[in-house]
Protein backbone atom coordinates (compact mmCIF):
# COMPACT_ATOMS: atom_id res chain seq x y z
CA UNK A 1 0.00 0.00 0.00
CA UNK A 2 1.24 3.46 -0.80
CA UNK A 3 0.12 5.71 2.05
CA UNK A 4 -0.16 8.94 0.07
CA UNK A 5 -2.49 7.50 -2.52
CA UNK A 6 -6.17 7.50 -2.03
CA UNK A 7 -7.55 4.06 -1.62
CA UNK A 8 -10.79 3.14 -3.24
CA UNK A 9 -12.50 -0.05 -2.23
CA UNK A 10 -15.13 -1.44 -4.48
CA UNK A 11 -17.53 -4.09 -3.26
CA UNK A 12 -19.43 -5.79 -5.97
CA UNK A 13 -22.48 -7.81 -4.99
CA UNK A 14 -24.50 -9.74 -7.44
CA UNK A 15 -28.05 -8.37 -7.05
CA UNK A 16 -29.43 -10.30 -9.95
CA UNK A 17 -31.09 -12.96 -7.82
CA UNK A 18 -32.60 -10.45 -5.42
CA UNK A 19 -33.88 -8.38 -8.30
CA UNK A 20 -35.35 -11.46 -9.90
CA UNK A 21 -37.06 -12.37 -6.64
CA UNK A 22 -38.44 -8.89 -6.32
CA UNK A 23 -39.72 -8.97 -9.83
CA UNK A 24 -41.40 -12.34 -9.30
CA UNK A 25 -43.02 -11.17 -6.08
CA UNK A 26 -44.25 -7.99 -7.73
CA UNK A 27 -45.60 -10.07 -10.58
CA UNK A 28 -47.47 -12.35 -8.18
CA UNK A 29 -48.77 -9.38 -6.27
CA UNK A 30 -50.10 -7.84 -9.48
CA UNK A 31 -51.78 -11.08 -10.50
CA UNK A 32 -53.30 -11.46 -7.06
CA UNK A 33 -54.67 -7.94 -7.15
CA UNK A 34 -56.11 -8.58 -10.58
CA UNK A 35 -57.72 -11.83 -9.37
CA UNK A 36 -59.18 -10.01 -6.38
CA UNK A 37 -60.72 -7.40 -8.62
CA UNK A 38 -62.19 -10.09 -10.87
CA UNK A 39 -63.51 -11.98 -7.85
CA UNK A 40 -65.16 -8.88 -6.42
CA UNK A 41 -66.71 -8.14 -9.81
CA UNK A 42 -68.01 -11.67 -10.18
CA UNK A 43 -69.46 -11.59 -6.71
CA UNK A 44 -71.25 -8.33 -7.17
CA UNK A 45 -72.46 -9.32 -10.64
CA UNK A 46 -73.78 -12.57 -9.26
CA UNK A 47 -75.63 -11.00 -6.39
CA UNK A 48 -77.10 -8.23 -8.51
CA UNK A 49 -78.07 -10.82 -11.11
CA UNK A 50 -79.90 -12.89 -8.50
CA UNK A 51 -81.58 -9.81 -7.11
CA UNK A 52 -82.62 -8.25 -10.41
CA UNK A 53 -83.58 -11.56 -11.97
CA UNK A 54 -85.80 -12.53 -9.10
CA UNK A 55 -87.23 -9.04 -8.72
CA UNK A 56 -88.01 -8.56 -12.41
CA UNK A 57 -89.21 -12.12 -12.84
CA UNK A 58 -91.90 -11.50 -10.28
CA UNK A 59 -93.49 -8.79 -12.39
CA UNK A 60 -95.05 -10.78 -15.25
CA UNK A 61 -95.82 -13.55 -12.80
CA UNK A 62 -97.86 -11.26 -10.58
CA UNK A 63 -99.91 -10.23 -13.61
CA UNK A 64 -100.58 -13.82 -14.63
CA UNK A 65 -101.82 -14.42 -11.10
CA UNK A 66 -103.88 -11.25 -11.01
CA UNK A 67 -105.70 -12.02 -14.24
CA UNK A 68 -106.23 -15.67 -13.34
CA UNK A 69 -107.68 -14.50 -10.04
CA UNK A 70 -109.94 -12.09 -11.88
CA UNK A 71 -111.17 -14.89 -14.14
CA UNK A 72 -111.66 -17.26 -11.22
CA UNK A 73 -113.54 -14.78 -9.08
CA UNK A 74 -115.38 -13.33 -12.07
CA UNK A 75 -118.57 -14.66 -13.63
CA UNK A 76 -117.41 -18.23 -13.11
CA UNK A 77 -120.68 -20.00 -13.87
CA UNK A 78 -120.19 -19.10 -17.51
CA UNK A 79 -116.91 -21.00 -17.71
CA UNK A 80 -116.89 -24.69 -18.61
CA UNK A 81 -115.62 -26.86 -15.75
CA UNK A 82 -112.56 -27.91 -17.71
CA UNK A 83 -111.58 -24.32 -18.47
CA UNK A 84 -111.97 -23.44 -14.83
CA UNK A 85 -109.74 -26.37 -13.94
CA UNK A 86 -107.06 -25.17 -16.37
CA UNK A 87 -107.11 -21.73 -14.83
CA UNK A 88 -106.75 -23.19 -11.38
CA UNK A 89 -103.75 -25.19 -12.54
CA UNK A 90 -102.16 -22.08 -14.07
CA UNK A 91 -102.76 -20.26 -10.81
CA UNK A 92 -101.26 -23.06 -8.75
CA UNK A 93 -98.16 -23.28 -10.95
CA UNK A 94 -97.62 -19.54 -10.85
CA UNK A 95 -98.04 -19.50 -7.08
CA UNK A 96 -95.36 -22.15 -6.92
CA UNK A 97 -93.08 -20.09 -9.14
CA UNK A 98 -93.75 -17.09 -6.98
CA UNK A 99 -92.56 -18.92 -3.88
CA UNK A 100 -89.45 -20.19 -5.67
CA UNK A 101 -88.55 -16.69 -6.76
CA UNK A 102 -89.12 -15.18 -3.36
CA UNK A 103 -86.95 -17.93 -1.87
CA UNK A 104 -84.22 -17.01 -4.32
CA UNK A 105 -84.60 -13.41 -3.26
CA UNK A 106 -84.34 -14.33 0.44
CA UNK A 107 -81.20 -16.30 -0.35
CA UNK A 108 -79.61 -13.47 -2.33
CA UNK A 109 -80.32 -11.02 0.48
CA UNK A 110 -78.31 -13.20 2.86
CA UNK A 111 -74.97 -12.04 1.48
CA UNK A 112 -71.91 -11.27 3.52
CA UNK A 113 -71.63 -7.64 2.51
CA UNK A 114 -72.28 -5.04 5.16
CA UNK A 115 -72.31 -7.58 7.98
CA UNK A 116 -71.88 -5.98 11.37
CA UNK A 117 -70.45 -8.34 13.94
CA UNK A 118 -71.06 -7.82 17.63
CA UNK A 119 -70.28 -9.87 20.73
CA UNK A 120 -73.54 -11.71 21.25
CA UNK A 121 -74.93 -14.05 23.86
CA UNK A 122 -76.30 -16.90 21.78
CA UNK A 123 -78.70 -17.81 24.60
CA UNK A 124 -80.55 -14.56 23.89
CA UNK A 125 -80.47 -15.24 20.18
CA UNK A 126 -82.00 -18.68 20.75
CA UNK A 127 -84.69 -17.08 22.97
CA UNK A 128 -85.52 -14.71 20.11
CA UNK A 129 -85.64 -17.53 17.59
CA UNK A 130 -87.98 -19.67 19.71
CA UNK A 131 -90.18 -16.65 20.46
CA UNK A 132 -90.58 -15.96 16.76
CA UNK A 133 -91.93 -19.45 16.16
CA UNK A 134 -93.77 -19.87 19.46
CA UNK A 135 -97.04 -20.77 17.74
CA UNK A 136 -95.42 -23.45 15.61
CA UNK A 137 -93.70 -24.90 18.68
CA UNK A 138 -96.99 -25.02 20.58
CA UNK A 139 -99.02 -26.48 17.70
CA UNK A 140 -96.48 -29.23 17.10
CA UNK A 141 -95.97 -29.88 20.86
CA UNK A 142 -92.25 -29.60 20.24
CA UNK A 143 -89.88 -29.65 23.18
CA UNK A 144 -86.46 -28.02 23.19
CA UNK A 145 -83.73 -29.16 25.56
CA UNK A 146 -80.90 -26.70 25.58
CA UNK A 147 -77.48 -26.33 27.12
CA UNK A 148 -75.90 -22.99 27.87
CA UNK A 149 -74.66 -21.43 24.64
CA UNK A 150 -71.54 -19.29 24.34
CA UNK A 151 -71.00 -15.60 23.67
CA UNK A 152 -69.38 -15.08 20.27
CA UNK A 153 -68.83 -12.32 17.72
CA UNK A 154 -71.59 -12.68 15.14
CA UNK A 155 -74.43 -10.98 13.30
CA UNK A 156 -77.32 -11.70 15.72
CA UNK A 157 -80.07 -11.44 13.07
CA UNK A 158 -78.38 -14.03 10.91
CA UNK A 159 -77.71 -16.48 13.74
CA UNK A 160 -81.31 -16.08 14.87
CA UNK A 161 -82.38 -16.97 11.32
CA UNK A 162 -80.03 -19.97 11.40
CA UNK A 163 -81.49 -21.27 14.67
CA UNK A 164 -85.06 -20.63 13.49
CA UNK A 165 -84.53 -22.47 10.21
CA UNK A 166 -82.96 -25.47 11.97
CA UNK A 167 -85.81 -25.76 14.48
CA UNK A 168 -88.47 -25.36 11.77
CA UNK A 169 -86.68 -28.03 9.74
CA UNK A 170 -86.77 -30.47 12.67
CA UNK A 171 -90.46 -29.84 13.26
CA UNK A 172 -91.31 -30.18 9.59
CA UNK A 173 -89.60 -33.54 9.29
CA UNK A 174 -90.86 -34.94 12.60
CA UNK A 175 -91.66 -38.63 13.02
CA UNK A 176 -95.34 -39.47 12.75
CA UNK A 177 -97.09 -39.73 16.10
CA UNK A 178 -94.12 -38.54 18.15
CA UNK A 179 -93.75 -35.05 19.57
CA UNK A 180 -90.61 -33.40 18.19
CA UNK A 181 -87.72 -33.17 20.61
CA UNK A 182 -84.83 -30.89 19.71
CA UNK A 183 -81.64 -31.05 21.73
CA UNK A 184 -79.22 -28.14 21.46
CA UNK A 185 -75.73 -28.59 22.85
CA UNK A 186 -72.59 -26.47 22.85
CA UNK A 187 -68.95 -27.34 23.50
CA UNK A 188 -65.50 -26.31 22.33
CA UNK A 189 -64.37 -28.17 19.24
CA UNK A 190 -61.62 -30.77 19.67
CA UNK A 191 -58.57 -31.06 17.42
CA UNK A 192 -59.22 -33.27 14.43
CA UNK A 193 -62.98 -33.32 14.62
CA UNK A 194 -63.98 -30.82 11.95
CA UNK A 195 -64.48 -32.60 8.64
CA UNK A 196 -62.91 -30.97 5.58
CA UNK A 197 -61.09 -28.54 7.83
CA UNK A 198 -59.01 -26.16 5.75
CA UNK A 199 -58.83 -23.03 7.81
CA UNK A 200 -55.76 -21.17 8.98
CA UNK A 201 -57.12 -21.32 12.49
CA UNK A 202 -56.77 -24.11 15.01
CA UNK A 203 -59.80 -26.31 15.40
CA UNK A 204 -59.88 -25.47 19.10
CA UNK A 205 -60.75 -21.92 18.08
CA UNK A 206 -64.32 -22.97 17.29
CA UNK A 207 -67.49 -23.55 19.24
CA UNK A 208 -69.41 -26.64 18.26
CA UNK A 209 -73.17 -26.22 18.44
CA UNK A 210 -75.35 -29.21 17.68
CA UNK A 211 -79.08 -29.35 16.94
CA UNK A 212 -80.33 -32.96 17.16
CA UNK A 213 -83.86 -34.14 16.63
CA UNK A 214 -85.95 -37.30 16.81
CA UNK A 215 -87.46 -36.79 13.35
CA UNK A 216 -87.52 -38.93 10.25
CA UNK A 217 -83.81 -38.45 9.54
CA UNK A 218 -82.38 -38.99 6.05
CA UNK A 219 -80.15 -41.30 4.02
CA UNK A 220 -76.52 -40.41 4.88
CA UNK A 221 -75.56 -40.06 1.21
CA UNK A 222 -77.74 -36.92 1.01
CA UNK A 223 -75.95 -35.16 3.87
CA UNK A 224 -74.41 -32.55 1.55
CA UNK A 225 -77.28 -32.31 -0.89
CA UNK A 226 -79.76 -31.02 1.67
CA UNK A 227 -77.78 -27.77 1.98
CA UNK A 228 -77.93 -27.04 -1.75
CA UNK A 229 -80.26 -24.39 -3.13
CA UNK A 230 -83.68 -25.80 -4.13
CA UNK A 231 -82.59 -29.37 -3.36
CA UNK A 232 -85.22 -31.45 -1.63
CA UNK A 233 -85.37 -35.07 -0.57
CA UNK A 234 -89.15 -35.34 -0.67
CA UNK A 235 -91.82 -34.54 -3.20
CA UNK A 236 -93.87 -31.38 -2.79
CA UNK A 237 -96.90 -33.52 -2.13
CA UNK A 238 -95.28 -35.05 0.96
CA UNK A 239 -93.73 -31.85 2.30
CA UNK A 240 -94.29 -28.31 1.14
CA UNK A 241 -91.43 -25.93 0.63
CA UNK A 242 -88.90 -24.68 -1.87
CA UNK A 243 -85.67 -26.13 -0.51
CA UNK A 244 -84.24 -22.86 0.72
CA UNK A 245 -84.14 -23.18 4.55
CA UNK A 246 -80.97 -25.20 4.91
CA UNK A 247 -79.27 -23.43 1.98
CA UNK A 248 -79.72 -20.20 3.92
CA UNK A 249 -78.31 -21.93 7.04
CA UNK A 250 -75.18 -22.85 5.14
CA UNK A 251 -74.82 -19.35 3.71
CA UNK A 252 -75.11 -17.83 7.20
CA UNK A 253 -72.51 -20.17 8.67
CA UNK A 254 -70.16 -19.44 5.74
CA UNK A 255 -70.71 -15.72 6.24
CA UNK A 256 -69.37 -16.30 9.76
CA UNK A 257 -66.42 -18.35 8.47
CA UNK A 258 -67.78 -21.45 10.13
CA UNK A 259 -68.72 -24.96 9.08
CA UNK A 260 -72.00 -26.82 9.04
CA UNK A 261 -72.89 -30.38 8.24
CA UNK A 262 -75.67 -32.81 8.85
CA UNK A 263 -75.71 -36.37 10.07
CA UNK A 264 -78.71 -38.62 9.91
CA UNK A 265 -80.17 -42.04 9.48
CA UNK A 266 -83.65 -42.80 8.23
CA UNK A 267 -86.03 -43.08 11.17
CA UNK A 268 -83.37 -42.16 13.71
CA UNK A 269 -83.41 -38.39 13.51
CA UNK A 270 -80.97 -35.85 12.22
CA UNK A 271 -78.19 -33.78 13.76
CA UNK A 272 -76.97 -30.47 12.44
CA UNK A 273 -73.44 -29.69 13.55
CA UNK A 274 -72.28 -26.09 13.40
CA UNK A 275 -68.80 -24.77 14.10
CA UNK A 276 -68.48 -21.05 14.70
CA UNK A 277 -65.20 -19.22 15.40
CA UNK A 278 -64.54 -17.97 18.95
CA UNK A 279 -63.09 -14.76 17.56
CA UNK A 280 -63.38 -12.93 14.28
CA UNK B 1 -117.31 17.40 -7.62
CA UNK B 2 -115.85 13.97 -8.22
CA UNK B 3 -112.69 12.87 -6.44
CA UNK B 4 -109.85 13.74 -8.80
CA UNK B 5 -107.13 11.10 -8.97
CA UNK B 6 -103.87 11.08 -10.89
CA UNK B 7 -102.13 7.76 -11.51
CA UNK B 8 -98.49 7.85 -12.60
CA UNK B 9 -97.47 4.40 -13.79
CA UNK B 10 -95.72 3.32 -16.97
CA UNK B 11 -97.16 -0.20 -17.01
CA UNK B 12 -100.30 -0.81 -19.11
CA UNK B 13 -101.42 -3.86 -17.16
CA UNK B 14 -101.00 -2.14 -13.84
CA UNK B 15 -102.98 0.86 -15.10
CA UNK B 16 -105.73 -1.53 -16.14
CA UNK B 17 -105.70 -3.39 -12.82
CA UNK B 18 -105.74 -0.11 -10.89
CA UNK B 19 -108.70 1.21 -12.91
CA UNK B 20 -110.61 -2.05 -12.49
CA UNK B 21 -110.24 -1.83 -8.72
CA UNK B 22 -110.97 1.89 -8.61
CA UNK B 23 -114.19 1.64 -10.65
CA UNK B 24 -115.41 -0.85 -8.10
CA UNK B 25 -114.62 1.09 -4.92
CA UNK B 26 -114.95 4.68 -6.09
CA UNK B 27 -117.25 5.02 -9.09
CA UNK B 28 -117.62 8.69 -8.18
CA UNK B 29 -113.94 9.37 -8.86
CA UNK B 30 -112.31 10.67 -11.99
CA UNK B 31 -108.88 9.23 -12.73
CA UNK B 32 -106.33 10.54 -15.15
CA UNK B 33 -103.35 8.41 -16.08
CA UNK B 34 -99.89 9.34 -17.18
CA UNK B 35 -97.15 6.94 -18.15
CA UNK B 36 -94.18 8.87 -16.83
CA UNK B 37 -93.27 11.37 -14.18
CA UNK B 38 -92.14 14.07 -16.59
CA UNK B 39 -95.56 14.14 -18.25
CA UNK B 40 -97.13 14.16 -14.82
CA UNK B 41 -95.90 17.69 -14.23
CA UNK B 42 -97.73 18.82 -17.36
CA UNK B 43 -100.87 17.15 -16.03
CA UNK B 44 -100.39 18.93 -12.70
CA UNK B 45 -100.15 22.28 -14.46
CA UNK B 46 -103.53 21.57 -16.07
CA UNK B 47 -105.27 20.43 -12.94
CA UNK B 48 -104.26 19.69 -9.35
CA UNK B 49 -105.69 16.32 -8.27
CA UNK B 50 -107.07 15.47 -4.82
CA UNK B 51 -104.81 12.46 -4.54
CA UNK B 52 -101.97 10.90 -6.51
CA UNK B 53 -100.82 7.31 -6.95
CA UNK B 54 -97.20 6.99 -7.91
CA UNK B 55 -95.17 4.07 -9.24
CA UNK B 56 -91.49 4.01 -8.26
CA UNK B 57 -89.68 2.21 -11.04
CA UNK B 58 -90.25 4.26 -14.19
CA UNK B 59 -88.11 5.43 -17.12
CA UNK B 60 -86.84 9.03 -17.40
CA UNK B 61 -87.62 9.93 -13.80
CA UNK B 62 -88.31 7.48 -11.01
CA UNK B 63 -90.94 7.93 -8.33
CA UNK B 64 -88.50 9.11 -5.67
CA UNK B 65 -87.07 11.81 -7.94
CA UNK B 66 -90.57 12.90 -8.83
CA UNK B 67 -91.64 13.02 -5.19
CA UNK B 68 -88.63 15.11 -4.22
CA UNK B 69 -89.38 17.74 -6.87
CA UNK B 70 -93.11 17.66 -6.16
CA UNK B 71 -92.70 18.26 -2.44
CA UNK B 72 -90.34 21.19 -3.00
CA UNK B 73 -92.95 22.97 -5.13
CA UNK B 74 -95.40 24.89 -2.93
CA UNK B 75 -98.15 24.58 -5.57
CA UNK B 76 -98.12 20.80 -5.33
CA UNK B 77 -96.53 19.92 -1.99
CA UNK B 78 -99.93 19.59 -0.32
CA UNK B 79 -101.23 16.85 -2.64
CA UNK B 80 -101.38 13.52 -0.83
CA UNK B 81 -99.20 10.94 -2.62
CA UNK B 82 -99.62 7.19 -2.30
CA UNK B 83 -96.83 4.97 -3.62
CA UNK B 84 -98.10 2.14 -5.81
CA UNK B 85 -95.14 -0.10 -6.53
CA UNK B 86 -93.99 -3.70 -6.81
CA UNK B 87 -91.36 -3.03 -4.17
CA UNK B 88 -91.84 -4.55 -0.75
CA UNK B 89 -88.49 -3.48 0.64
CA UNK B 90 -88.50 -1.62 3.97
CA UNK B 91 -85.77 0.72 2.63
CA UNK B 92 -88.06 1.90 -0.17
CA UNK B 93 -90.96 2.26 2.25
CA UNK B 94 -88.91 4.35 4.67
CA UNK B 95 -87.53 6.49 1.88
CA UNK B 96 -91.02 7.14 0.52
CA UNK B 97 -92.20 8.15 3.97
CA UNK B 98 -89.23 10.49 4.43
CA UNK B 99 -90.05 12.10 1.10
CA UNK B 100 -93.60 12.73 2.25
CA UNK B 101 -95.70 9.89 0.80
CA UNK B 102 -98.75 9.20 2.96
CA UNK B 103 -98.95 5.50 2.22
CA UNK B 104 -97.23 2.65 0.41
CA UNK B 105 -99.22 0.05 -1.53
CA UNK B 106 -97.25 -2.95 -2.73
CA UNK B 107 -98.66 -4.43 -5.92
CA UNK B 108 -99.81 -7.99 -5.31
CA UNK B 109 -101.68 -10.58 -7.31
CA UNK B 110 -104.74 -10.07 -5.12
CA UNK B 111 -107.00 -7.35 -6.48
CA UNK B 112 -109.18 -7.58 -3.36
CA UNK B 113 -106.25 -6.28 -1.30
CA UNK B 114 -105.83 -3.38 -3.69
CA UNK B 115 -109.54 -2.59 -3.44
CA UNK B 116 -109.35 -2.59 0.35
CA UNK B 117 -106.33 -0.28 0.35
CA UNK B 118 -108.01 2.06 -2.14
CA UNK B 119 -111.22 2.06 -0.12
CA UNK B 120 -109.38 3.00 3.07
CA UNK B 121 -107.37 5.73 1.40
CA UNK B 122 -110.38 7.21 -0.36
CA UNK B 123 -112.51 7.06 2.78
CA UNK B 124 -109.80 8.93 4.69
CA UNK B 125 -109.53 11.63 2.05
CA UNK B 126 -110.99 14.99 3.17
CA UNK B 127 -112.50 15.41 -0.31
CA UNK B 128 -114.49 12.20 0.09
CA UNK B 129 -115.67 13.35 3.48
CA UNK B 130 -116.84 16.64 2.04
CA UNK B 131 -118.60 14.84 -0.82
CA UNK B 132 -120.37 12.49 1.59
CA UNK B 133 -121.44 15.38 3.82
CA UNK B 134 -123.24 17.01 0.94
Amino acid sequence: LQPKLATVGIIVTDQTRTKLHERTILQYQKELEQKNIELAQNNSELSSFTYIASHDLQEPLRKIQTFCNLINTGPGEELPTLTRDYFERILKASTRMQSLISSLLDYSRMNSRGMEFEMTDLNNVLDDATNNIRELLEESHAAIERETLPVIPCVPMQISQLFTNLIINSIKYKSAGVAPLIRISASLAKPGEIKSFDSVRNETDYWKIVFSDNGIGFEPQYADKIFELFQRLHSRFEYEGTGIGLAICKKIVQNHRGFIYAEGKPGLGASFVIYLPLTR
Amino acid sequence: MPLRILLIDDDDDDQFIFMTALEDVAPFSRCRITGNAVEAFEELNNEVPDIMFLDLNMPLMNGFEFLLILKSDPRFSGIPVVIYSTSDSPEDQNRAKELGAIQFITKTADIQLLKQDLQNIINASPVTEAALMR
